[in-house]
């Protein structure tokens, strides 16, 4: 704003006094902005000079200048009259509107509807689509992603010693920085907990352009052991005390101090799933398990990296400059030549936003349906308040009113509908965007920066602009040109005006039709997805994680001593059938990698998901082992269980227990695990994908420190009751450890869920308002109509018509309107649901059954609509009907 | 375009400002807030109104412009003997309004309360 909007709005006066004055007003302008403080001042700032340049504009414009130093003497002279006469056509419009209320009001909260719900969609699109990062120079931020195309993993993390190679040659980025996000115990804090950890290089925030609001950030050369908070857990654990500057806390039992509080609006956007960070650190060896920051292994491809593009470069040259240094690396080291490494540069704005672009874009769509289909209603009650005044404009014209006045009187009446609608929307969008972003779903990243700017403010002001010309001038259009007085003098209806409220009927039906289908679609998706069996039990199950500290563990030994003692404490609570740790938990698709077996060679090694697992798991989540054995305390280090997928892949119609499968868990090269058994398939990457091959370890073996392990506890009981009971026995082993992430396994699949049902909550939401309107307009259409042949009704029941015929008339003709409304919508959803492709799980776009149920549902509901009227018709008493009329 | 016609009475904007300049010489924000202050915030001039007030000013020889913006300093505008009569004009007629509505004992006489 401003700048841009300033010379706009100068370009409305004559160029001699742009040149006399345009830099005094830029002068004042900026001057009066900075005596006001808040968003709102400013705003309010802008409206009154919008208001006063136009105004002062258009006078300086005007013909009779002279007169405007002093008082004009007439009222008749040309400006000042045209704004008096739009007050007065705008007095007009209000009382004309207040002779119908009820239409008008009908009219109104129709619009504040549409308005409302397509602000508040776009006010979503806007604040995670549209509006740049608030980062400084936001636009010049780009990712750099890692692709293993072997594994099928692309976009992904860099191991440290890549970035350090990427930091130091680069020419195309002035800076780059990495993040790693990880979950570590914080003591020395009054209660101890598990702290969402920012690992990131100390370039960062400078990168990014932000400062501290306590103390200050991570600057070059800082050594390790310093810590920045974040504004949250400054505001509660430290209580926002000042004194936490300086302050050693610890994690994981190694000790940071504490050198300045973050921002309470930052947030870090590099994840596409938003996540909260709680305090940062740097770089630092306390990892055990190895070094992240260096290691140039394949399996410790953690970080996420990103990068500013030098001012002179274009991102086509950082992606040249990228393609080379992946060429070295694959060049140097064979496991980075044998997955297929690249790298990808993409705008970090894109990579945040890219997979939820077509969610929103698709709700987008959906709710404009449902304005169009709104205007087409709206538009159709103004046909029927124009029918009923047709006499008075007749008689304005045959008075020698021009019809531009008329015009005009039509449009001030839609201005004074579409403004008061529009308001009303806008209110209710601010309203409904909290509700909106308070859905919160994991998949829809910057949620939290949903607010009510200028640009949405202007997309609402648009839309009821757009939406007064067209109520505004189709009524217009039914002034007729011809048979002035014949029309003055007789009848009422036109047949031209009936058509077209019929087509609009139409068109409404239509619209609806799709957007039912497509809500149906949705719908059917969801369902199937729900019932898709993952390979698990989801129910009666507990899952919560742990990390213990490198500092006081040994790893394996310590770490896998500990999750077996837990494992078997948990299992003696009462309620508790079994226990099992699991890393990742299913349905994470973080660590994947390859593995050569049977026939799988190592020339075609293929991708897998990797999972580790104690004996205790599988029986605790419902896995059957198929043929073979489970895991058992006394298995050796080099076994694995494989899933039913990889077995019959490798060794197809053989046995595979006993053989072995290569497989590289840790970046050391590919290791030998003997098969010992064979697990049933487990859609561990997504519910909506068949089920990869996976190869299960011991963890006992690689239980590592300093990283989050899932525990998953098989009740008997309600699962959330085992949560105290399990905490206590944690902290009887070891106060300091939290327990983390607790939540049934139900909810926490169900979350998986999130993005589908928030997309199918909105999308159905729309669709009913949609069907709701077009059942409405047509209920409108068929009882105008019974309205309107009260007479013929009369007349024929006169003559001996009975009801049933009378009821059948009516009836027709909204079984009429209907059929071609649903015909038409059925070949726009044939067109149309093939954009929800990407949406949908188990269903065809053109699945039978939703066109179906849908086709029947509606022409029942629109039987319904039409069968109120028919009702009233036949209940008509003739003897009044023929006296009145 | 000339001087207006003499016995049309001024319009607020016009007149705050010719009363801005006969104090002193200003230039256009001064002048500004210098009404705002006057009228206790009354009359508040949007920059539209009050440079295409200053503008036909110009045009009708009531002000003229002293200093000429150089590097962006701006521009002063001072009073002409043109103005100061269209000013001693208004007022006079405001004067006279005045006189007549104490001597039909509409307003109250500034000495008897003194």
């Amino acid at each position: 704003m401003s700048d841009w909007y300033l010379t706009a709005l100068l370009r409305l006066f004559p160029r001699k006094f742009r040149r006399q004055h345009g830099e005094e007003i830029r002068h004042d302008v900026a001057a009066e902005r900075g005596q006001r403080p808040t968003r709102l001042a400013r705003a309010a700032l802008w409206f009154e000079i919008t208001i006063d340049l136009l105004r002062s504009a258009r006078r300086v414009r005007a013909p009779y200048r002279h007169q405007l130093l002093t008082h004009p003497r007439t009222a008749t002279s040309g400006g000042v009259e045209t704004m008096a006469s739009v007050l007065q056509d705008l007095r007009h419009a209000v009382r004309a509107l207040l002779r119908t209320p009820v239409t008008s009001l009908v009219i109104v909260l129709t619009l504040a509807l549409g308005i409302g719900m397509n602000t508040s969609i776009f006010s979503v699109v806007n604040a995670v689509l549209l509006r740049p990062f608030e980062y400084r120079e936001p636009d010049r931020l780009v990712h750099i992603g890692a692709n293993y195309a072997s594994d099928g993993v692309f976009d992904s993390n860099h191991a440290g010693g890549i970035y350090r190679r990427i930091q130091a040659s680069s020419d195309t980025l002035v800076e780059v920085a990495a993040v790693r996000n990880i979950q570590q115990n914080l003591s020395g804090v009054p209660t101890p907990l598990q702290a969402q950890v920012g690992w990131v290089s100390d370039n960062i925030f400078s990168m990014l352009g932000v400062s501290a609001i306590r103390g200050r950030l991570f600057s070059a050369n800082d050594p390790p052991g310093l810590a920045v908070l974040s504004h949250r857990l400054w505001q509660t654990t430290f209580t926002a005390d000042p004194e936490a500057i300086g302050q050693v806390v610890a994690l994981d039992g190694v000790p940071y101090t504490i050198i300045g509080v973050l921002p309470a609006e930052f947030r870090l956007r590099v994840w596409s799933s938003p996540r909260r960070i709680d305090i940062w650190k740097l770089p630092d060896n306390v990892w055990a398990n190895g070094d992240v920051w260096d290691a140039t292994g394949l399996s410790f491809s953690l970080l996420k990296v990103f990068g500013r593009l030098h001012d002179d470069a274009t991102i086509e040259q950082a992606r040249d400059e990228m393609g080379a240094i992946a060429d070295q690396v694959r060049e140097e080291y064979s496991e980075y030549r044998e997955a297929g490494f690249d790298m990808s540069v993409v705008p970090l704005l894109e990579t945040v936003v890219g997979n939820v672009r077509p969610t929103l874009l698709l709700l987008m769509g959906a709710v404009g349906f449902v304005l169009l289909i709104a205007c087409a209603n709206i538009v159709g009650l103004m046909l029927v308040r124009a029918q009923g005044r047709q006499r008075e404009m007749l008689l304005r014209l045959a008075l020698g009113s021009p019809r531009s006045r008329i015009v005009r009187l039509l449009l001030s009446e839609a201005l004074v509908l579409t403004l008061v609608g529009g308001a009303i929307g806008a209110t209710l969008a601010v309203a409904t965007t909290d509700l909106l972003a308070s859905f919160r779903p994991d998949g829809l990243p910057r949620l939290d920066a949903v607010t009510m700017d200028l640009r949405v403010l202007g997309f609402a002001l648009a839309a009821t602009l757009v939406c007064t010309l067209v109520f505004g001038l189709a009524p217009a259009t039914t002034i007729g040109r011809t048979g002035l007085v014949t029309r003055l003098a007789g009848n009422r209806s036109t047949p031209r005006l009936g058509r077209l409220r019929d087509a609009l009927v139409v068109v409404q039906i239509a619209l609806s039709v799709v957007l039912l289908i497509g809500a149906g679609l949705l719908t059917a998706s969801l369902m199937r997805l729900r019932s898709v069996d993952p390979g698990f039990q989801t129910t009666q199950l507990l899952t919560f994680s742990i990390s213990l500290p490198g500092a006081r563990y040994e790893w394996p030994a310590g770490t896998g001593r500990f999750h077996r003692q837990l494992e078997e404490r948990i299992e003696t609570l009462p309620g508790v059938t079994s226990a099992g740790v699991i890393w990742p938990l299913p349905l994470t698709d973080i660590w994947s990698g390859q593995y050569v077996a049977g026939d799988v060679t190592e020339e075609d090694r293929a991708p897998s998901q990797y999972r580790l697992a104690t004996p205790g798991f599988f029986a605790t989540v419902g896995i059957p082992i198929r043929s073979g054995r489970g895991l058992e305390s006394t298995d050796a280090a080099q076994v694995a269980i494989i899933s039913r997928a990889l077995a019959e892949r490798s060794w197809p119609s053989q046995n595979p227990l006993g053989r072995h499968v290569r497989a590289d868990p840790w970046g050391r090269g590919l290791t030998e695990f003997e098969v010992i058994g064979v697990a049933n398939d487990v859609r561990y990457r997504r519910l909506r994908e068949a089920p990869m091959e996976t190869i299960y370890f011991d963890s006992r073996n690689w239980s590592w420190v300093d990283w989050e392990v899932d525990f998953v506890v098989s009740s008997q009981v309600e699962p959330l009751a085992l949560v105290d009971p399990i905490r206590e026995l944690l902290s009887d082993m070891d106060a300091e450890i939290p327990m983390a992430e607790v939540q049934t396994m139900a909810a926490y699949v169900d979350a998986r869920l999130a993005p589908n049902r928030y997309a199918l909550a909105l999308v159905g939401l729309f669709a009913s308002v949609a069907g709701l309107l077009a059942m409405l307009g047509l209920y409108g259409v068929v009882s105008h109509g019974v309205g309107e042949r009260t007479r013929e009704i009369g007349i024929r029941m006169a003559l001996g018509s009975d009801r049933g015929h009378i009821a059948r008339l009516i009836l027709t003709r909204g079984a009429r309107l209907s059929f071609v409304g649903l015909t038409l919508g059925l070949a726009g959803s044939l067109g149309l649901t093939r954009l929800l492709t990407g949406f949908l799980f188990g269903v065809a776009p053109t699945d039978p059954t939703t066109f179906i149920t849908i086709s029947v549902a509606l022409l029942a509901v629109s039987l319904t609509a039409s069968y109120l009227p028919a009702r009233r018709a036949v209940r008509l008493d003739v003897i009044t009907v023929l006296r009145t009329e | 375009m000339g001087s207006s016609d003499a016995r049309a009475p001024l319009t607020p904007a016009t007149l705050h400002i010719l009363l801005s300049l006969a104090q002193a010489d200003r230039h256009g924000y001064a002048v500004r807030q210098d009404v705002e202050a006057r009228t206790s915030g009354d009359l508040r001039l949007g920059p539209g109104t009050l440079y295409e007030a200053l503008h036909r000013m110009l045009g009708a020889g009531w002000v003229d412009v002293v200093a000429e913006p150089v590097e962006r300093r701006r521009k002063v505008y001072r009073l002409t003997p043109a103005g100061q009569a269209e000013l001693a004009t208004e007022l006079e007629r405001l004067d006279a309004i005045v006189q007549f509505a104490r001597a039909s004992k509409l307003l109250p006489d500034p000495g008897s309360h003194a």
